[in-house]
């Protein structure tokens, strides 16, 4: 991680036209079709779906790392390097400096069998020859510092399973961040973890990306985590984005009918008698999709022309994109409504 | 309905030590009352909702079910009771055997109990609409439903018998958002017309504010803060209750921009320690000396909830339970 004060010169990933294939059964399964995305340095993208949206698919595609037989295109472009057309030795060389992943559970994502010096040490070794192992294992003791675990330099000889799962998580951030990556994605960081423990790691790993300009994607399904941290958000169904814009734009002018089903189906802590609403029928997955708007069959706007036509992702709004036939009127009703 | 008085459950770590999982729990559901237990993992939420229908043996502690005691129960006594308290658990995936059609998944605690098989077949069809689900469903197999459909189904068990109350051991947590919803509408629904009452057990207290009455929230095996809905969520009193409300992020931009959050500093404390004192005095920013010395009991203030606290908070919360103090 570098310090406070130094900037860095990078233009975040840029993600074009992703497409991710599985292969189930002798047949392709669609995951992710055509799907653009731009991660700016330092702020926080939230990528928002449910289960089966392709939110998951869509950064582990973009960043390698499907298992082989998935067939992934498009370009992810991070420091003028597009991730899709290197080797995997190459890529390899690439995860972990200039992109780096965390995911959702810390419990299986380090080694039991090392301490968690060695495996911070091991993070910054791989990318940096000329370290020392004492500097590598003096570098990690500050690392681990940095994210927040008490007596940092004592606990360098402990192993995973003597810390909780939220100092866990700290110490997937600490070495997620070792090398300073100009992005981070983040696939459900916090949902395995208790909701007191939850605002601390989000609160880490934001004010830390902020710091070093990192840019940072979220992967979510949490309506309440995004408002709380997120620049921008991009809002994921059936395998596309079906609206992006700033985090007010989304919350705020949300102009496709499925950003609009899934804010009125949160709970609410802070309204007494709001009763959320669920979107009708079953959510489905890029897989069932043939023609037509993915969403048509549970929306209540849906016309005649959305069960045959493809919705293009167009710009509403300058930076507020909508892939819905009927957004402008889906977007009339809602500043009606706000109004 | 029923009463629980003083729940313990201890198990041995070792020969040494011993966890406390519940230590010492005692409330009350009424008739078609909904009961929220609260807190976060290793609190013992699951483990007293267990206790109550004795899929667990409780250490000690009484429960009553209608005045009449079940902990010295037979298992042969027991059954009768079974029909009338029901458990329904969390993951609608492992809940059904695959190699069962919903039909005879739905059939099974009915031929337990001995119903004759044409009012179990026109019972199954009953359950099926009772649950929003069309009665074709009933041939079809675990594999062909969605997780919302199969949480309906084990709903739709779970009421088989004619329970008058259920054990919901976060029914929902499981579920995508927007089918969540739609769960939380039917047990609202089901509650209001067959006068059920729920014993509904969540991490989350933000799930649980549309269907709760009452809440209590769990704290390391301890009920630390319990009262009227309203009045913990508006005005809780323990630190604890205000740190679990403010962690809970709200869809809303402007406001969690003007939440001032109460970010607990350092983790929950190791179950199997032994605490002197107040168990949430690491993490709290009122305790004081005396705090390490007492352990709180469930106390009446001014106002209108118990707290187990000291030190309790004085003034209403702020959005999202912000500490004002």
């Amino acid at each position: 991680m570098m310090g406070p004060g130094i900037t860095r010169t990078t233009d975040g990933l840029r993600v074009r036209d992703l497409t991710v294939t599985f292969r189930a059964d002798g047949r392709d399964v669609p995951a992710v079709r055509g799907l653009d995305l731009d991660v700016r340095p330092g702020k926080v993208l939230a990528l928002v779906g449910e289960s089966g949206s392709g939110k998951s698919a869509s950064v582990l595609g973009m960043l390698g790392l499907l298992p082989p037989g998935t067939r992934t295109t498009g370009t992810a472009m991070v420091n003028g390097v597009d991730l899709l057309s290197l080797s995997s030795a190459k890529l390899r060389r690439r995860l972990g400096k200039d992109v780096a992943i965390v995911f959702q559970d810390p419990m299986t994502s380090l080694n039991p069998v090392h301490t968690v010096g060695q495996q911070v040490a091991e993070a910054l070794l791989v990318h940096d020859q000329g370290l020392s192992s004492r500097q590598a294992r003096a570098r990690a003791g500050e690392l681990l510092a940095r994210v927040g675990i008490p007596a940092a330099v004592r606990r360098l000889d402990d192993y995973p399973h003597q810390f909780s799962g939220g100092m866990r998580q700290r110490v997937m951030i600490a070495i997620a961040l070792a090398n300073s990556p100009s992005v981070l994605v983040a696939d459900e960081p916090t949902t395995a973890l208790d909701v007191t423990v939850q605002a601390q790691i989000l609160e880490l790993l934001t004010d830390l990306c902020r710091e070093q300009q990192t840019g940072l994607v979220l992967v979510t399904h949490d309506l309440g985590v995004v408002a709380g941290v997120a620049d921008d958000v991009a809002v994921m169904y059936a395998g596309r984005i079906v609206e992006r814009g700033t985090v007010d734009e989304l919350f705020y002018r949300n102009s496709h009918p499925y950003t609009q089903g899934l804010l009125a189906a949160v709970p609410r802590i802070d309204l007494a008698d709001y009763e959320p609403e669920p979107i009708p029928g079953t959510s489905r997955s890029a897989a069932g999709v043939d023609v037509g708007c993915s969403f048509a069959p549970r929306c209540s706007w849906a016309a005649e022309t959305c069960l045959t036509d493809d919705p293009p992702l167009q710009d509403l709004r300058p930076g507020h994109g909508v892939a819905c036939l009927r957004a402008e009127t889906v977007a009339a009703a809602q500043e009606r409504k706000s109004r | 309905m029923i009463e629980v008085s003083n729940l313990v459950k201890t198990y041995p770590v070792n020969h040494r030590k011993e966890l406390t999982a519940v230590g010492g729990v005692s409330f009350s559901i009424r008739e078609g009352e909904t009961l929220a237990l609260v807190g976060e993992s290793g609190s013992g939420k699951s483990t007293v909702g267990r206790c109550l229908l004795r899929l667990i043996e409780p250490t000690s502690g009484d429960v009553r079910y209608r005045g009449k005691s079940i902990t010295g129960l037979s298992r042969r006594q027991l059954r009768p009771l079974r029909q009338e308290l029901q458990i329904v658990f969390q993951d609608p995936y492992s809940a059904i055997d695959p190699r069962m059609t919903i039909e005879a998944f739905l059939a099974e605690p009915m031929q337990v109990h001995g119903w004759a098989r044409p009012d179990i077949a026109v019972r199954v069809t009953e359950l099926l609409v009772t649950v929003d689900l069309g009665p074709e469903l009933a041939g079809r197999y675990p594999h062909e439903l969605s997780g919302g459909q199969r949480q309906r189904v084990v709903i739709a068990r779970a009421l088989a018998l004619r329970p008058r109350l259920l054990v919901l051991d976060e029914p929902v947590a499981a579920l995508d958002v927007s089918i969540q919803a739609g769960i939380m509408r039917l047990l609202s629904r089901l509650q209001r017309d067959q006068g059920l009452s729920y014993l509904f057990i969540a991490h989350d207290l933000a799930v649980v504010r549309q269907l709760s009455h009452r809440v209590a929230v769990m704290h390391r095996g301890l009920i630390v803060e319990t009262g009227a809905a309203k009045d913990v969520y508006t005005f809780p009193r323990h630190p604890y209750t205000r740190a679990l409300l403010s962690a809970i992020p709200m869809p809303d931009p402007r406001l969690e921009r003007q939440r001032k959050r109460i970010v607990l500093s350092g983790d929950p404390p190791d179950p199997a320690d032994r605490i002197e004192g107040c168990a949430f005095r690491s993490r709290c920013w009122k305790s004081e000396e005396d705090c390490s010395k007492e352990e709180p009991t469930l106390t009446a203030y001014d106002t209108p909830t118990l707290v187990a606290c000291h030190h309790p908070e004085t003034e209403p919360a702020g959005i999202g339970a912000e500490s004002r103090s």
